[in-house]
C-alpha cells in the first residue's frame, strides 16, 4: 500500500498501545481497591490482503479483557461484617434503585439504617433465615440488617434432665408435709413463659421406700421463701420407680411380664399449661439411682426476650444475632450468585458486575454448593492486580508506542523525503 | 505468584505476629497471677494467602482445675475449723504450765482445800480457798463468753461468707453470659475463662461446689451436696445472722434454694468448705465446749451443796457456788449456760460481806445447814467431806462428751483433753489439706501458668519471623523500585 | 508441645513455700531448744493434754499435802514432846511421894512440887503452836485448862470437901483441927466416892478442861487420814490431875499421918496410871507420826515420779531441737540461694 499505510499502522500501533497504557493505569490506580478485578489490554492483528511481492501493512486492533474470575488473595481484618469469598461465587447487591448486581467487594458496614452496604455504596442482599433462594430469580432478597433485630420470646415446653437419685439415701415417710416437711432432694429449674417471664419450677425428690423416689414438680412463685409451704399443690408428681438388678442398673424400671409383672416406671411429670405458659414436659427419663451423691442437670428450651448484642456470619453464609441473654438466632441467610461466563459480566462502577447476554443469567444459591464457595468473616479479596505485572506492562507499552512512533516517524521522514523529490 | 501477593503475604506474616507477640506480652503479664492460663495463637494457613489466627486457645485442664476446687473447699473448712480451735485453746486452756484452765483452777481449789483441813483454824487460808473458789468462777464464767463470743464470731463470718458467695454468683452470671455470647460470636473469651475459674476458686472457698457444663461454654454450678447454686440464674443464699449468742442460742441454718444446707436440720448438707468449717465451729464444737463447761459447773455446785444438818428434811441447796437458783441441778444432766451463770455464794466471800469460815462449819443457808455444831475451830469433817467429794467419782452426761463417770478434775482435764484432741487432729487435717491444695495449685499452675523463659524463646522465634518479613517487604520493594526505575 | 513444663509461678512458689515452712518450724524448733519444752503444747499432746493436766494436779496436790504434812509433824513433836515433859513430871514426883510417905510433915516438903507440877500440868494442855491449842481437840481456839488456884475446878472439890457427911467431911480445909481427925477409912471412902468421879467423864468438862473429846484428823495423803492430836480428857491426863489434885486439895500437911499415907498411895496409884496411860497416848501419837512420815516419804517418791511424768509428756530433747534448728537453719539458706539462683536464671538476661 506504502507509506500511508505504515503510517496508519503505526497509528493503530499507538492507539492500541494507549489502550494498554489505560488499562495499566486503572490497574495501578485500583491496586488496593478491595475485589477489583484487572483489566487486561490484549491485541489483534488486522491484515490487510496483499499481492505476492507487495506487503500491505495491516493494524493493530485491542480488545479489553476483565479477569473476573481471577481471585485476589485475602486480607485478614478486624471487622466481621468484612467477607471474603472463598471460591468461584459472587456476592447479590443491588444499588439504592434494587438493581441487583453481582460483586466480590465484601467490604459491608451497616449505614444509618443498620443495612450492610460496600464501599461502593451497594447493598448486601440475603435471604431470610428459612427460606433459602435458589434458581435464577431475585425475587425475595432484602437488604441485611444488623440492628432492628429484637428476639422473640419462646415458651418452655420441655426439659431434659440428667442425674442421679442417691441410692443411700434414708427412706421417708411419704409426700414433704407441715411441719416438718421431709424431703431428700430438691433442684429448681428455670423455664420461660409466653412473654419470656422467667417461671422457676422447684423439683423435689423424696424417697419413699427401697427404690421408690416421689417426685413432686411446685411452682416457686407459690412460695414466699423458696421452699415449703407452697400456697398451691404440686403442679405434677409421680412416683419413680428404680431397677437395680443387672438389667437395669440403676436405670427408670420398665414394664416386664414378670413373674411377677413388674410395672413400668413414669419417665416424666407435666406442669400443666396456664394462660401464660404451654405445658411443660419435665423428661426425667435420664434419672438414675446408683451410688453416688444426688445430681440434677436439667436442660430446657424456651428463652427471654433480648436485645441484639452481635451479630455472626459464618462459612456458610448464615447471618446470626447473639442477643444480650447468650442465646444465638438465625436471621439471614447470604446467597451467593454466579454466571455460566464471569469473565464476561458487564463490569458496573464500584468492583460490582450486572449481567449481560454474554455471560448468562444468574444461578443462585446457598455458600458452599456448587462450586460458589464459602465466606470467610473478617476477611477481604484484595485486588488481583499486581504491580510488579503492571509496570512491566506500562513499560512494554512505553516500549512499543516510542517504536510505532518511531515507525511514524519513518514513514514521515520517508514521505519528506518524497516530497524533496519534486523541486 | 506476583509480587503484591508476596508482599500482601508479608503483610498478614506481620499482623499475625503481632497477635502472637500480644499473647507473649499478655502471658508475661500473667506469669505471676495464680488464675492467669497460658494463653496461645491458634494459626491458620490460607492458602495461596498466607496466614491468619483463627482463634486463641487456653492451656487447660478440667480435671486439675475441678481437684484443686475441692482442694480449696476442704482446706478453707479445715482452717476455718483451726482457726476457732486455736483462739479457744488460746483462750481457755494455752500451755499447762501456765496454770489458766478451769482444770487448773479447780486443782488449786482442791489443793488450797487440803491445805485448808490442816490447818482449820486459819482465816487466811479459808480466805485463800474463796479467792481460788472465785478464779475457778472467774475461768468458767470467761471461758462461757470466749466460747459465745466465738459462736457469735462464726456466725457473722457466716453472714459475710453468703453475701460473698451472693456477689460472686452476680458476678458469674455476668461473665458467664459474656462467655456465651463470646463463644457463639467467636471472639476471644480465654480472659473471661480465666475470669470465672477464678470465681469458681473463690466460690469454692466458701463452699464446696460442683459445676456441669452447658451449650456454649455456659456452665452450672451445684453446691457439692447437689443444690442448685447458679443455673441460668443465681439462686438465692440466705442466711439470718444472730447477733448476740448465749449457751441457749441455736444458729440459724444457710438456705440456699429454700434448702437448708447447714445445721443440725439440714436437707442436703453441704460437705466442704469455709460455711462448713463455720457452722462446725458454731453449732458443735462450741456447743460441746460449752456443755462441758456447764458440767464442770454443775458438778461444782453440787458438790459443795449443802445437806440439812437438823433432820428436819430440808432440801439441799447451793454452798460455795451458787447461781440464779439455789436448788441443785439434777445430776448428768446439762443445764445449758450454768458455766456463765456459776458464782461464789455472797454468803462466803468476805469482799461481799460474807464469812469465808462458812467453808468449814457450813450452815451457807442458815442454820439448819451448820455442820460445825460445836463451833471448834479445828473442825475439819466438813472440809473432808468437800475435798473427798471432789476426788470422787461422779456421773456427767453423754452429751458432753468429755468422760461420764469421773471426778470433777478428771472431768476438767478430759475436757481440755477433747479440746486439744480436736485441735491437734484437726491442725494435722489442716496441714494435710493445705499442702494438698498447694500440690493441686501447682499441679494446675504447671498446667495452665506461664514459663517466662519459654515465652521469651517464643519471642525470639516471632522476632525472627517478624525480621523475615519485613526483610521480605523490603525486598518487594527495592524489586518495584528497581522496576520504577527502569521506567523512564 | 512440651514433655514436661513448670510455670515460673509454681517454680517460685515452691521455693517460697519451703522457706515459709521452714521458718515457722525454725521459729518452733527456737522455742523448743531455749525452753526444753515442746512449743505448742496443747497441739503435740493432743488428747493426752488431759492427762498431763492430772498429772500437774497430782504433783502440785502431792507437794502441797508434803508441805502440811510437816506442819503437822511440827504439831505432832510439840504434842510427843509435852507429853514426855509431863510424864517426866509424874515419874520424880511419884518418887518424892514415896520419899514423903514415912516421913513426918512429908505432906509440906511435896506440897510445893504438887503446885509447880500441877501448873505445868495446866501450861503443857495450853500449849500453843501457830495460834493451835495443841491439847483442845478440835476446839483449838479455846485453851483447854484454866489455871488450878482460884479455878472451878478447885472450887468444886473444896465444895465436895466441905460437903456434910457422909459424902464429906463437914468442914473446909482451912479447918486444920478437924482435918487432922480424918481418919484414913474415912480419906478413902471419899477419894472413892466423890473425888474420882469427878476425873470421869463427862464430869470432866468443862469444870476441868474445855477441850473437845474429838481429836483433829488430818489429811496426809490423797486417801489417808490420821488423828494427829491429843485432848486434854486423855485418861492420862485425867489422872495426873487428880493425883496433883489430891496432895493439893485433900487437906494437904493438916491431915494425920495416916490418912496422909492413904491419899499418898491413892495418888502414887493415879500416877503410874497416868504413866501408863500417856505412854498410850504417845504411842498412839507416834503411830500417827510413823504414818505422816511414810506417807510423806511415798508421796516425795509419787512427786518426783509425777514430775518426771510430766517432763517426759512436755519435755524435748534441747540437743534434739538445737540440731533441728541448725539443720532448719541450712535448709532455709539453702532455699534462699536456690532462689537467688533460679532468679539469675532467666532468659532475658541472655537476651
Amino acid at each position: 500500500m506504502g507509506l500511508y499505510g505504515v503510517m496508519r499502522t503505526s497509528v493503530s500501533g499507538m492507539s492500541a498501545q494507549t489502550n494498554k497504557l489505560s488499562t495499566v493505569a486503572d490497574n495501578i490506580a485500583n491496586v488496593n481497591t478491595v475485589g477489583y478485578k484487572r483489566a487486561e489490554t490484549e491485541f489483534m492483528s488486522l491484515i490487510m490482503p496483499g499481492t505476492n511481492g507487495a506487503y500491505n501493512s495491516g493494524s493493530v486492533a485491542s480488545n479489553v479483557r476483565r479477569f473476573i474470575t481471577d481471585p485476589g488473595s485475602t486480607t485478614f481484618t478486624t471487622s466481621k461484617t468484612d467477607l471474603a469469598l472463598n471460591g468461584n461465587g459472587y456476592f447479590l447487591v443491588s444499588d439504592t434503585a434494587g438493581n441487583i448486581m453481582l460483586t466480590r467487594a465484601g467490604s459491608f458496614v451497616p449505614d444509618a439504617n443498620g443495612d450492610l452496604v460496600n464501599t461502593a455504596g451497594y447493598y448486601l442482599m440475603a435471604a431470610p433465615a428459612g427460606s433459602p433462594i435458589s434458581g435464577s430469580s431475585t425475587a425475595g432478597l432484602v437488604r441485611v440488617n444488623v440492628t432492628q433485630m429484637t428476639q422473640q420470646a419462646t415458651a418452655s415446653t420441655t426439659g431434659t434432665v440428667s442425674g442421679n437419685l442417691d441410692v443411700n439415701a434414708p427412706i421417708l415417710a411419704g409426700p414433704p408435709t407441715a411441719p416438718a416437711y421431709a424431703y431428700t432432694s430438691k433442684s429448681s429449674i428455670v423455664t420461660y413463659d409466653y412473654v419470656g417471664r422467667q417461671v422457676t419450677l422447684d423439683v423435689y425428690a423424696t424417697k419413699t421406700g427401697t427404690d421408690k423416689w416421689l417426685i413432686q414438680v411446685y411452682d416457686n412463685a407459690a412460695s414466699t421463701n423458696n421452699g415449703f409451704p407452697y400456697s398451691s399443690g404440686p403442679l405434677d408428681s409421680n412416683t419413680f420407680t428404680f431397677d437395680t438388678t443387672a438389667a437395669g442398673q440403676g436405670k427408670l424400671t420398665l414394664a416386664s411380664a414378670g413373674p411377677p409383672p413388674v410395672p413400668a416406671s413414669p419417665t416424666s411429670l407435666t406442669a400443666p399449661a396456664t394462660a401464660n405458659a404451654p405445658a411443660f414436659n419435665l423428661d426425667l427419663s435420664q434419672l438414675t439411682q446408683v451410688n453416688a451423691s444426688y445430681s440434677f442437670l436439667p436442660k430446657v428450651d424456651g428463652n427471654a426476650v433480648s436485645q441484639i448484642d452481635s451479630i455472626d456470619i459464618d462459612k456458610m453464609g448464615v447471618v446470626s444475632a447473639i442477643f444480650q441473654n447468650g442465646t444465638k438466632q438465625n436471621v439471614y441467610q447470604i446467597e451467593l450468585a454466579t454466571v455460566p461466563s464471569p469473565d464476561n459480566l458487564d463490569p458496573r462502577v464500584g468492583n460490582a458486575y450486572s449481567v449481560s447476554l454474554a455471560s448468562g443469567s444468574l444461578q443462585i444459591g446457598n455458600p458452599g454448593s456448587s462450586g460458589l464457595g464459602t465466606i470467610q468473616s473478617n476477611a477481604l479479596e484484595q485486588s488481583n492486580a499486581d504491580l510488579g505485572n503492571e509496570l512491566t506492562s506500562m513499560i512494554e507499552a512505553q516500549r512499543g508506542f516510542t517504536a510505532n512512533s518511531k515507525v511514524f516517524q519513518t514513514g514521515d521522514d520517508l514521505l519528506e523525503v518524497l516530497v524533496n523529490l519534486k523541486r | 505468584m506476583s509480587l503484591t501477593v508476596a508482599l500482601n503475604t508479608a503483610k498478614q506474616s506481620l499482623s499475625a505476629n503481632g497477635v502472637q507477640t500480644a499473647i507473649v506480652s499478655r502471658n508475661n503479664a500473667g506469669a505471676n497471677d495464680a488464675t492467669y492460663s497460658r494463653k496461645s495463637a491458634l494459626l491458620v494457613t490460607q492458602p495461596g494467602g498466607g496466614v491468619y489466627v483463627a482463634s486463641i486457645g487456653r492451656a487447660a485442664d478440667s480435671a486439675v482445675f475441678r481437684h484443686m476446687l475441692g482442694a480449696n473447699s476442704s482446706s478453707a473448712g479445715q482452717s476455718a475449723i483451726l482457726s476457732s480451735l486455736e483462739k479457744l485453746s488460746g483462750a481457755t486452756v494455752d500451755d499447762p504450765q501456765n496454770d489458766q484452765s478451769v482444770s487448773a483452777k479447780i486443782s488449786a481449789l482442791l489443793s488450797t482445800l487440803e491445805q485448808y483441813s490442816a490447818s482449820p483454824d486459819d482465816t487466811t487460808l479459808a480466805q485463800n480457798v474463796v479467792t481460788k473458789a472465785l478464779a475457778t468462777v472467774d475461768a468458767l464464767n470467761s471461758d462461757t463468753n470466749t466460747v459465745q463470743e466465738m459462736r457469735g464470731q462464726a456466725d457473722a463470718d457466716m453472714a459475710t461468707s453468703v453475701s460473698t458467695i451472693n456477689t460472686l454468683l452476680q458476678k458469674f452470671q455476668e461473665v458467664n453470659a459474656t462467655i456465651v455470647k463470646g463463644t457463639i460470636a467467636g471472639s476471644d473469651i480465654t480472659d473471661f475463662l480465666d475470669t470465672r475459674d477464678g470465681i469458681l476458686t473463690s466460690l469454692s472457698e466458701q463452699l464446696g461446689i460442683r459445676t456441669a457444663n452447658g451449650p456454649n461454654n455456659s456452665m452450672s454450678i451445684y453446691t457439692d451436696s447437689g443444690v442448685t447454686l447458679f443455673d441460668i440464674v443465681p439462686r438465692s443464699v440466705t442466711f439470718a445472722a444472730t447477733q448476740n449468742y448465749t449457751a441457749t442460742t441455736t444458729g440459724n441454718a444457710v438456705i440456699i434454694d429454700g434448702v437448708p444446707v447447714t445445721g443440725a436440720n439440714a436437707v442436703m448438707p453441704l460437705q466442704s468448705g469455709k460455711l462448713v468449717g463455720l457452722s462446725t465451729v458454731r453449732d458443735q464444737l462450741a456447743t460441746t465446749y460449752q456443755s462441758q463447761l456447764d458440767e464442770v459447773a454443775r458438778g461444782l455446785i453440787s458438790i459443795f451443796s449443802e445437806a440439812d444438818q437438823s433432820a428436819s428434811a430440808l432440801p439441799t441447796l447451793t454452798g460455795l457456788f451458787t447461781y440464779t437458783g439455789t436448788t441443785i441441778p439434777a445430776s448428768a444432766t446439762i443445764v445449758p449456760g450454768l458455766a456463765g451463770t456459776i458464782k461464789v455464794n455472797a454468803a462466803v466471800d468476805p469482799a461481799q460481806g460474807g464469812n469465808s469460815m462458812r467453808i468449814r462449819d457450813g450452815g451457807i443457808n442458815g442454820v439448819a445447814y451448820v455442820y460445825n455444831t460445836t463451833g471448834a475451830a479445828g473442825f475439819t469433817g466438813r472440809i473432808s467431806q468437800l475435798v473427798n467429794l471432789m476426788t470422787t467419782q461422779s456421773s456427767f452426761d453423754p452429751a458432753a462428751g468429755a468422760s461420764t463417770s469421773a471426778s470433777i478434775i478428771n472431768f476438767a482435764t478430759s475436757s481440755t483433753s477433747w479440746l486439744e484432741a480436736k485441735r491437734s487432729s484437726a491442725s494435722a487435717d489442716s496441714d494435710y489439706q493445705s499442702t494438698l491444695l498447694d500440690r493441686s495449685n501447682q499441679a494446675l499452675s504447671n498446667v495452665r501458668g506461664v514459663n517466662t523463659d519459654d515465652e521469651m524463646a517464643k519471642m525470639l522465634e516471632l522476632e525472627r519471623s517478624y525480621s523475615a518479613s519485613a526483610k521480605l517487604i523490603a525486598t518487594v520493594d527495592q524489586m518495584l523500585q528497581s522496576l520504577l526505575a527502569a521506567v523512564r | 508441645m512440651n514433655a514436661s513444663f513448670i510455670s515460673t509461678m509454681s517454680l517460685s512458689t515452691t521455693l517460697r513455700s519451703t522457706v515459709m515452712k521452714g521458718q515457722v518450724s525454725l521459729s518452733k524448733a527456737t522455742t523448743e531448744a531455749t525452753t526444753g519444752r515442746h512449743a505448742d503444747m496443747g497441739e503435740t499432746l493432743g488428747p493426752l493434754t488431759g492427762r498431763d493436766f492430772s498429772l500437774r494436779s497430782d504433783y502440785s496436790r502431792v507437794s502441797n499435802l508434803i508441805d502440811t504434812n510437816a506442819i503437822v509433824t511440827g504439831r505432832l513433836d510439840a504434842t510427843q514432846q509435852a507429853i514426855s515433859n509431863l510424864t517426866a513430871d509424874a515419874n520424880t514426883f511419884m518418887q518424892q511421894l514415896l520419899a514423903a510417905r514415912g516421913t513426918a510433915g512429908g505432906a509440906s516438903v511435896i506440897l510445893p512440887n504438887a503446885q509447880t507440877n500441877m501448873a505445868s500440868l495446866v501450861d503443857t494442855m495450853n500449849t500453843t503452836l501457830n495460834g493451835q491449842y495443841l491439847f483442845a481437840g478440835i476446839n483449838t481456839a479455846v485453851p483447854p485448862m484454866t489455871s488450878y488456884p482460884g479455878s472451878p475446878a478447885q472450887t468444886a472439890i473444896d465444895a465436895a470437901f466441905a460437903a456434910l457427911p457422909p459424902a464429906g467431911f463437914g468442914f473446909p480445909q482451912s479447918n486444920t483441927a478437924s482435918v487432922a481427925g480424918i481418919t484414913a477409912a474415912q480419906m478413902q471412902s471419899f477419894i472413892t466416892t466423890q473425888l474420882d468421879p469427878m476425873f470421869q467423864l463427862p464430869a470432866w468438862n468443862p469444870t476441868w478442861s474445855t477441850a473437845s473429846s474429838q481429836n483433829t484428823t488430818s489429811r496426809i495423803s490423797t486417801t489417808q487420814t490420821v488423828t494427829t492430836s491429843e485432848n486434854a480428857n486423855a485418861q492420862g491426863f485425867r489422872d495426873l490431875a487428880e493425883a496433883y489434885t489430891m496432895v493439893l486439895s485433900l487437906g494437904g500437911s493438916a491431915l494425920g499421918q495416916a490418912a496422909f499415907q492413904t491419899v499418898v498411895d491413892a495418888a502414887v496409884g493415879k500416877l503410874g496410871s497416868a504413866v501408863y496411860n500417856l505412854s498410850l497416848s504417845g504411842g498412839q501419837l507416834g503411830t500417827s507420826q510413823q504414818q505422816i512420815k511414810d506417807a510423806s516419804e511415798r508421796m516425795a517418791i509419787q512427786k518426783d515420779l509425777y514430775n518426771g511424768q510430766i517432763n517426759k509428756m512436755e519435755a524435748v530433747d534441747p540437743t534434739e531441737a538445737s540440731v533441728r534448728v541448725t539443720s532448719l537453719q541450712s535448709q532455709i539458706e539453702m532455699s534462699l540461694s536456690l532462689t537467688s539462683q533460679l532468679h539469675k536464671l532467666n532468659l532475658v538476661d541472655f537476651l
